[in-house]
């Protein structure tokens, strides 16, 4: 008995900690999908967490959802502008952007609220209680106990999985991705899709940082985030860019920090420091498996067909 | 041709110097809009970074990690291999130089204890590098992902180490180790303030950069970085290209470690890397991978860090952290103006590349490179 509640704590714990990975991770997989990749991704959250907590203090909740939002959306409009119309390297402006996020998080934060002042808690995310769940074995309790940002990202997920796969904004997005020529053949306007893209990546980036922020805490701390969006950046890719198989990773990934966390609390027999690092361990091992497959299986494709079509989708 | 190509770089640095210009603007407006007098702000900046004798001396020490880093980082970036995993590699070469120390013990002379320490840093650090080189070679394993993610781990190690066996048990609070033996630490430089030898080696090493940046071996690995299909005609495969570039920079962040453990704190403590790795690629951007370039890229980088805590003592209301805020600007700045420099070169070279004929599909070279390239997202 005592160990089913156990892991249905850890459960529960996974169900809120998932959020932050699989809404910046959903951002990540539009911009992936049309090209791109997001270095600056924890300079994005870090700008989604302080604003949330300045918008959640003004206005509620979901003012504070909404100023993450806008926030992470900025700087998603810069990495598109830079990128896309800029032609400068993905890489160094995200590396620009992830200093930026933290330098100016941290600088915003401390302007205004100076040192020795004592910070107002801001309104955390609304927990639903759906009673009715609660029956469920082993789940039931965390699922009736998430809070909004859990069930946001569900919902995104799917919003997500059916733009991509059932709109023409999704069809041209991909088209973008996989072959940037054919697509300026086809009339679609690739940078402008980039930059569409990245501001989404920008704004979903803001949302998972806000989540970070907002889901128990309700305050800003300088760095965070701690790595949740390169977790997110690994979780993408092992789930090969699919908005609901980057919900199964995430869950994974989720399991294992929530039972780090409860490592601190409890005495398992091993140091408490390889439960913290066993979310990061983890992403790395499947991170080398699923590229060893990745690699075989290209291979094969080119013994295959001698010249495979470069839109292929592969990845 | 050269004259060109001269125009060129002048007019791309120019363009250079227009966005830097911007993003100081943009920080400016930013100190002046949170409640910051811009005047006292930039007055505070010189002071803390150039002020005093004592001053200049710490923004000169933060810069010695900081051009090590780079330099190495650079080599990597020649290859077009972005590594950013400085961080934990100076840690774990941190970690290698302080078990090295407290194993041989304090019975040796100096330079003993100092080549000791160096070794095991430069070890650690290129240990820590072999692992995404391998993983990316022979997995196709995206090294920016790699490298993120093993410097959350190198840090979780460290706190291990630092609660457990690195542990200085006189220390109740602190996690740190005990002090290196003596023949162990980087003696001063007769200066006022904390500057050590290990700065002078720092130069040695440009010095060696420069001369290396010439040779062969380099142009191989630019030319990878450029075509990878050609470098292997060449000779040099993406294998021994991705591995070598990665085990130098891991040997200088290593090396780094070393000298920030042995020559600035005396002891391990959980703040050995302290932003240094990532700061190391920004620089080594912003110096265009040239040594020389690297170098003022790191007074200057450095600047920003010791001027913030002039600017925050200054103005009494504006946060060192807008160090941070101006580095991140002067980044994406020189990303810019790179850019607007690469974009004018792509053309030059496709022109030049027309030209020598050089458009030949070579296929079996291209398939194994076309299949790392898919295979890397």
């Amino acid at each position: 008995m005592t160990g089913l509640t156990f892991w249905a704590v850890v459960i529960a714990g996974a169900f809120s900690l998932c959020a932050p990975i699989v809404l910046a991770g959903l951002g990540e997989i539009f911009l992936e999908r049309a090209g791109g990749f997001n270095v600056g991704i924890e300079g994005m959250m870090l700008m989604g967490a302080v604003f949330g907590v300045i918008g959640s203090l003004r206005g509620g909740f979901w003012a504070g959802a909404l100023e993450g939002i806008l926030a992470g959306a900025v700087f998603g409009l810069l990495l598109g502008l830079a990128t896309a119309f800029g032609k400068a390297d993905m890489i160094i402006v995200g590396v620009a952007i992830g200093l930026l996020g933290a330098g100016l998080s941290t600088y915003l934060f401390q302007a205004l609220n100076p040192a020795g002042q004592t910070n107002e808690t801001a309104p955390t995310q609304p927990i639903l209680h759906l009673d009715a769940l609660t029956s469920i074995p082993l789940i039931g309790p965390g699922l009736a106990n998430a809070g909004m940002f859990f069930y946001l990202s569900v919902f995104l997920s799917i919003v997500a999985w059916w733009v991509m796969k059932h709109t023409r904004f999704g069809l041209r997005l991909r088209a973008v991705g996989d072959d940037e020529v054919v697509a300026t053949t086809r009339g679609i306007p690739v940078r402008a899709y980039r930059l569409i893209a990245a501001i989404i990546a920008g704004g979903l980036a803001g949302l998972g940082g806000a989540a970070v922020a907002l889901s128990s805490i309700g305050s800003f701390t300088p760095g965070m985030t701690g790595g949740t969006g390169f977790i997110a950046l690994a979780v993408v890719i092992i789930a090969g860019r699919s908005p609901l198989g980057l919900l199964g990773g995430a869950l994974l990934f989720a399991l294992f920090n929530s039972l780090a966390l409860l490592a601190q609390t409890k005495d398992f027999g091993l140091p408490v420091e390889i439960f913290e690092a066993l979310p990061y361990l983890v992403t790395v091992a499947i991170l080398c498996v699923v590229s060893r497959y990745l690699l075989a299986r290209s291979k094969q494709l080119g013994r295959r067909r001698s010249a495979p079509p470069a839109s292929s989708g592969i990845g | 041709m050269t004259r060109l190509r001269s125009f060129l770089n002048r007019r791309s640095t120019a363009i250079g110097a227009a966005y830097v210009v911007l993003g100081f603007v943009i920080v400016l407006i930013l100190i002046a809009g949170t409640g910051g007098d811009v005047g006292l702000a930039l007055s505070g900046w010189f002071e803390g970074a150039f002020g005093n004798g004592f001053n200049l001396v710490q923004t000169l020490a933060y810069a010695t990690p900081l051009t090590l880093v780079a330099v190495g980082v650079g080599v990597a970036l020649r290859a077009n291999v972005v590594t950013v995993g400085a961080e934990g590699q100076m840690v774990v070469g941190a970690i290698f130089s302080t078990v090295a120390a407290f194993a041989v013990g304090p019975h040796v002379p100096l330079l003993v204890g100092l080549v000791i320490g160096a070794l095991a840093g430069a070890l650690g650090g290129a240990l820590w590098s072999l692992l995404p080189a391998l993983a990316r070679v022979r997995w196709g394993v995206n090294e920016i992902l790699f490298t993120l993610l093993a410097n959350y781990i190198a840090s979780y190690l460290l706190t291990f180490l630092l609660r457990t066996a690195l542990r200085d048990p006189g220390k109740v609070v602190a996690s740190q180790s005990k002090l290196l033996p003596d023949s162990f630490d980087i003696p001063l430089l007769p200066v006022q303030g904390q500057l050590h030898w290990g700065t002078a080696l720092v130069l040695v090493l440009v010095v060696a950069a420069v001369i290396w940046n010439r040779s062969r071996g380099a142009f191989l690995i630019e030319v990878y970085g450029q075509r990878p299909i050609l470098a292997a005609r060449l000779g040099l495969t993406p294998t021994r290209a991705v591995v070598s570039t990665m085990l130098v920079s891991g040997v200088t962040a290593g090396l780094a470690g070393w000298m920030q453990l042995a020559g600035v704190a005396g002891r391990l403590g959980p703040g050995v890397s302290a932003g240094i790795g990532f700061a190391g690629l920004a620089v080594a951007v912003l110096g265009r991978g040239n040594p020389i370039g690297i170098l003022i890229a790191a007074i200057l980088y450095s600047s920003l860090t010791t001027g913030a805590n002039g600017v925050q003592v200054a103005t009494g209301t504006t946060p060192a952290s807008i160090g941070t805020v101006t580095q991140g600007v002067l980044l994406l700045a020189a990303g810019l103006a790179l850019a607007s420099g690469r974009f004018r070169q792509t053309l030059l070279s496709r022109r030049s590349r027309a030209a020598s004929g050089d458009d030949e599909d070579p296929r079996p070279a291209a398939a194994a490179v076309t299949r790392e390239v898919e295979a890397t997202p």
